[in-house]
């Protein structure tokens, strides 16, 4: 038995090469002595151009603050797998979310304070109001806002053209209004119901509309039709401070009955599973004439449908009761996680201004947003004007320069919506919003599914209960 | 028909086959195989045909089946966009190492249980039955701080050690080891051979259809495994192949152009190198070696 | 001592050998399950035991609709899992071993999709099952004449259809298990029921059957563990169980409550809860086979 030996150290060497192996996979060199800011907005290495201009961001920062050293580490917010690398505390310092998100990060003490920093800068009061809210509790704020959205709705222009919704001028463009300036384009849900019999007849398989029903989209863009049908708010503080649920509005049910016809009448896809990344799709290939949408989104069938960018038009949301056209506003902050330094903070924030992200009007604040807008331009993107998180006023002159120089689209199609903004806009719901919409999910699918015997009441009623005692009663 | 003259075996043989009836009857075994084959092949043929489509033909009203053409070229633009070849090395490693964990870990321990037998040994064989029937995922939240506390994210050592403590593969060892003939052990323990000299210069060798048969079995399983990796491997670098499936579907909203078209590519280049090593261990893998392990 | 002495010499070497892969069964297996039982009996902050709960999770969990629809759902998956995915593997596997003709190539087309990783299966099907009128399946139902269907979307058969998937990519090896089962039957059992007269439906009955019971009755208890552990399934194709929670699985409610809700006690206690079907549902097919036997 002479080869026992033999094959046994064999097979010990094969395992020691892929413990090493392994080892190797692990260690990552670094020099100590600059402080690293790991950055979750890098973009992804397929996006080529994108990643140059970082790298150009990057060298600028560390030039002028050696201190500090950038290192990309891009990630994508995600609510699955968020837990586990908070756990693991592998987040980057600097990272987006969604605007959904920061209440229910701050409770769990995932992302840090960064109150004194933002002073420090002279940020803090720069940023506007509503949106410095959804970051902040208890007086304290928890990032900053990359940018803000409002939900509209997002038209095929070609489409409503084709079915004499809209009319056409002379050179080619779009005419959205009548003579008496009264728009041509659907103002209430009503109207996009009439809208959409005309585009089912006209177009062999197209829907008139996109209804999301999945990954909480559904409820999200549903909590702001509620609000237009007339429900003032889905949760409510009673007198004694407690809150209520109020999915069961006579708003919500009546938004849910309107979806309710819509899919009765073949207006919209029976499909269950829709979510953000679906409505783009079915607008790009023309499944569909219309869809709500953030106003930060817009482009995204002309990047990936190569969707015909002079064929949009971005209006406000409908009212269901004839005056309410309130739009859901949010976007993306940038967060900070829970483990990240004093110092790596401010050198996170110090970079925002190399990205053309802070409040700041330098020169290399400026060039870096120009910069930022010459690569959207060469990209062939369309150029939309932005809502802004900095209210400053220089920063306001500067942005507005910038966009009257590269916004490269028909403004008199957004017009409505940029006007009406300001006095629209309306935050999220206050308390375990993602939940919220979780459920108003479940009685959107529901509908959907079954759309003939489904009682849209009953289902909102169920969503109701469950929210109130799993998640109101928790609300202190 | 001379085949069915001599079938001797089976349900129906040459006896039956003598009458039309059951001629007939062979028939229609053909007629249900084909269609059973046609059913397993044609959504993957239609995949293929379906990722060379441009992103607004794919939901084309009337559906139409074929591209309006056929642009090769796809394939390189996906591939560039994806870089496959991190997530195919990184899978590959991954199941190597599975493979390996599962022969080694299970085979010792069942050796162990079957051969030696040390003192406590049927404790051991009992608490391995008790958890065989859980999936160790049921238990995911204690499982991932344990790995998180020994800062074993973003590496492979746990995807591919989880398969050396599997109850399944155990129990399929052990039961080979039981059939081995005594005698031999007790001749090497004449020669000398000590009990781990034994394992790698008897067992093991011996063992070789049975390795066979689980290294398959643990190359399909771990190739497809997908929640431990997804919550494990969160670098994209260090993604499997099946975790950066995911992810891609997962971000198809937010990522530039990047489209359903290009996912049903990217599910097809997926599924190319599995064809490939398909055709090379095909034999072992749909031959009398698999059910080998299920026989008791 | 001396005893103590002489029983750890004769052992230390097979203990040594055990241990590595005693220490693998106790990270990945013993260990997790038992924490897993004690978490679920504690309130919970992220990840962490914060306070003694008693049996609170549980009420908690039982009193969430989800969790009701959950525990319903799982047995659909096992009732659908034993009408198709059970028994289809079983027909296909008798008529392959029936054929004589181009065996070789058979057996690679109905293997052919057991090849594909599942991730890759589930979203081809979902793209397959596209609800639309215009899109592919419906297009082949409008040609026999059918009415289209939502496939997924339609809460009625949104299990059948994730289990048509799962059946679709598993069957194939499960059906060359039971072939090579069969063909290792002992040809002269044939030949002495075809001597003694029996008819072909009798020769399946008394001797292919019993041949294949053992086989059967293995890949019954696997078909249950893997229906147990339906989990991307649904998360893919219906984005985490829809419609209104018509095909939840228990695995996939577990790993919700901890992985977007933040809730690891609720999910420790749908993960014991499932534990305990389990255990239960084994011993009564344990149970049950071993009367048959007697």
């Amino acid at each position: 038995m002479k080869g026992c030996g033999k094959r046994y150290t064999a097979i010990l060497c094969i395992l020691a090469l892929c413990v090493a192996a392994l080892a190797g996979c692990g260690g990552a060199g670094g020099e100590e002595e600059r402080i690293q800011i790991t950055i979750g907005m890098w973009p992804d290495e397929s996006l080529a151009k994108d990643v140059a201009l970082f790298m150009q961001w990057k060298e600028a920062f560390e030039a002028d603050y050696p201190q500090y050293e950038i290192v990309g580490q891009g990630y994508t917010y995600n609510p699955d797998t968020f837990l586990a690398k908070a756990t693991s505390k592998t987040l980057p310092v600097i990272f987006q979310t969604y605007f959904t998100e920061p209440q229910k990060l701050i409770a769990n003490g995932f992302i840090r304070d960064i109150t004194d920093q933002l002073t420090e800068l002279g940020w803090y009061d720069k940023m506007d109001e509503t949106m410095r809210e959804t970051v902040s509790a208890d007086g304290k704020v928890y990032g900053v806002p990359r940018d803000g959205y409002g939900l509209g709705l997002f038209l095929n222009l070609a489409m409503l053209y084709d079915v004499g919704v809209i009319d056409k001028a002379a050179d080619g463009t779009y005419i959205l209004y009548d003579e008496s300036g009264k728009p041509l384009y659907p103002t209430t849900f009503d109207e996009i119901y009439e809208v959409s019999q005309l585009i089912v007849e006209g177009f062999d398989g197209a829907y008139g509309m996109v209804i999301l029903s999945a990954d909480k989209n559904g409820g999200w863009q549903f909590a702001n039709m509620a609000w237009n049908f007339g429900c003032e708010a889905l949760q409510v503080q009673n007198s004694d401070g407690t809150w209520s649920a109020n999915l069961n509005d006579p708003g919500a049910v009546a938004a849910l009955e309107w979806i309710q016809k819509m899919r009765q009448e073949e207006l919209i896809s029976p499909d269950t599973s829709l979510s953000y990344a679906d409505w783009y799709q079915k607008i790009g290939s023309g499944q569909a004439a219309m869809a709500f949408a953030g106003s930060d989104a817009i482009t995204l069938p002309v990047t990936n449908f190569n969707f015909n960018k002079d064929d949009i038009a971005f209006v406000p949301m409908p009212t269901g009761d004839g005056q309410s056209h309130d739009s859901l506003f949010g976007g993306t902050p940038f967060v900070f996680a829970e483990n990240a330094t004093d110092e790596q903070v401010k050198g996170a924030l110090l970079f925002l201004k190399y990205m053309g992200r802070s409040p700041e009007t330098d020169e290399t604040a400026k060039e870096a947003m120009r910069s930022g807008y010459e690569l959207a331009q060469a990209k062939g993107m369309p150029i939309l004007p932005d809502i802004r998180p900095w209210v400053n006023e220089d920063f306001k002159e500067m942005s507005g320069a910038m966009e009257a120089e590269f916004v490269n689209v028909n403004l008199a199609y957004y017009k409505d919506f940029y006007d009406t903004i300001a006095e629209r806009k309306k935050g999220e719901e206050p308390y375990y919003c993602q939940d919220m919409y979780a459920l108003l999910d479940n009685a959107l699918q529901a509908v959907l599914s079954d759309p003939y015997t489904a009682n849209a009441e009953s289902l909102l009623i169920t969503a109701n209960n469950q929210f109130q005692s799993n998640f109101m009663t928790k609300v202190k | 028909m001379k085949k069915l003259a001599e079938k001797t075996g089976g349900i129906l043989n040459f006896t039956d086959y003598k009458k039309k009836s059951a001629r007939i009857g062979y028939g229609v075994i053909v007629a249900l195989l084909v269609l059973c084959v046609i059913i397993a092949l044609l959504p993957p043929v239609w995949l293929f045909i379906s990722s060379f489509k441009e992103a607004g033909e794919l939901t084309a009203v009337p559906y139409h089946l074929f591209p309006e053409k056929f642009n090769l070229g796809k394939i390189a633009d996906v591939w560039g966009m994806i870089h496959f070849e991190t997530y195919f090395l990184n899978t590959l490693l991954v199941v190597a190492m599975a493979v390996v964990c599962a022969v080694l870990f299970n085979g010792v321990l069942a050796y162990a249980l079957s051969i030696i037998k040390p003192l406590g040994y049927k404790l051991v064989y009992g608490m391995v039955l008790a958890g065989y029937m859980i999936p160790a995922i049921t238990s995911i939240v204690p499982l991932y701080k344990m790995i998180v506390r020994l800062n074993l994210i973003d590496t492979y050592l746990p995807l591919g050690l989880v398969f050396g403590a599997n109850a399944f593969y155990l129990i399929m060892f052990k039961n080979y080891f039981d059939s081995l003939p005594g005698a031999l052990f007790d001749a090497a323990r004449v020669d000398g051979c000590n009990k781990g000299k034994m394992f790698f210069s008897i067992v093991l060798p011996l063992s070789r259809p049975m390795i066979g048969v689980v290294s398959i079995f643990v190359m399909t399983a771990s190739w497809s495994d997908f929640l431990l990796p997804y919550l494990v491997l969160q670098k994209e670098k260090a993604m499997t192949i099946m975790v950066k499936i995911y992810d891609l579907q997962n971000t198809m909203g937010t990522v530039t152009g990047f489209g359903p078209d290009k996912l049903l590519m990217v599910l097809t280049i997926s599924i190319l190198p599995q064809i490939v090593l398909f055709a090379l261990f095909q034999k072992q893998i749909t031959g009398n070696a698999v059910s080998a392990g299920i026989k008791e | 001592m001396k005893k103590i002495v002489g029983v750890v010499k004769k052992n230390i070497g097979g203990w040594l050998i055990m241990l590595p892969s005693v220490v693998l069964f106790a990270f990945f297996v013993w260990i997790p399950l038992i924490q897993n039982v004690l978490l679920s009996f504690y309130d919970t902050v992220g990840f962490e035991k914060k306070s003694f709960a008693w049996f609170r999770n549980y009420v908690r969990v039982f009193q969430d609709p989800i969790f009701i629809k959950a525990l319903t759902n799982t047995f659909f998956y096992a009732f659908w899992s034993i009408i198709i995915g059970f028994l289809l593997p079983i027909g296909i596997g008798l008529l392959l071993s029936e054929l004589v003709h181009g065996r070789g190539m058979f057996r690679i087309g109905i293997y052919f999709p057991s090849i594909v990783s599942g991730i890759a299966v589930v979203i081809m099907w979902s793209y397959l099952f596209d609800p639309n009128p215009g899109a592919v399946l419906n297009s082949v139902l409008a040609f026999f004449g059918r009415e289209p269907s939502t496939f997924l979307s339609n809460a009625k058969i949104t299990i059948p259809l994730i289990v048509l998937t799962m059946t679709w990519r598993g069957c194939g090896s499960t059906a060359l298990i039971y072939l090579s089962a069969l063909q290792s039957a002992d040809n002269a059992l044939y030949e002495a029921a075809r001597i003694d007269g029996a008819k072909a439906r009798h020769r399946m009955i008394y001797v292919t059957l019993p041949h294949l019971k053992p086989t059967i009755r293995m890949l019954f208890i696997l078909q249950i563990i893997s229906v147990f552990q339906v989990f991307y399934e649904p998360l893919v194709m219906t984005k985490g169980g829809g419609p209104n929670g018509a095909s939840v699985s228990m695995l996939l409610l577990s790993y919700q409550y901890a992985f977007s809700s933040f809730d690891a006690s609720a999910s420790a206690a749908v993960g014991v809860i499932l534990s305990i079907i389990i255990i239960a549902l084994t011993l009564l097919y344990f149970r049950f086979s071993r009367s048959e036997q007697d």
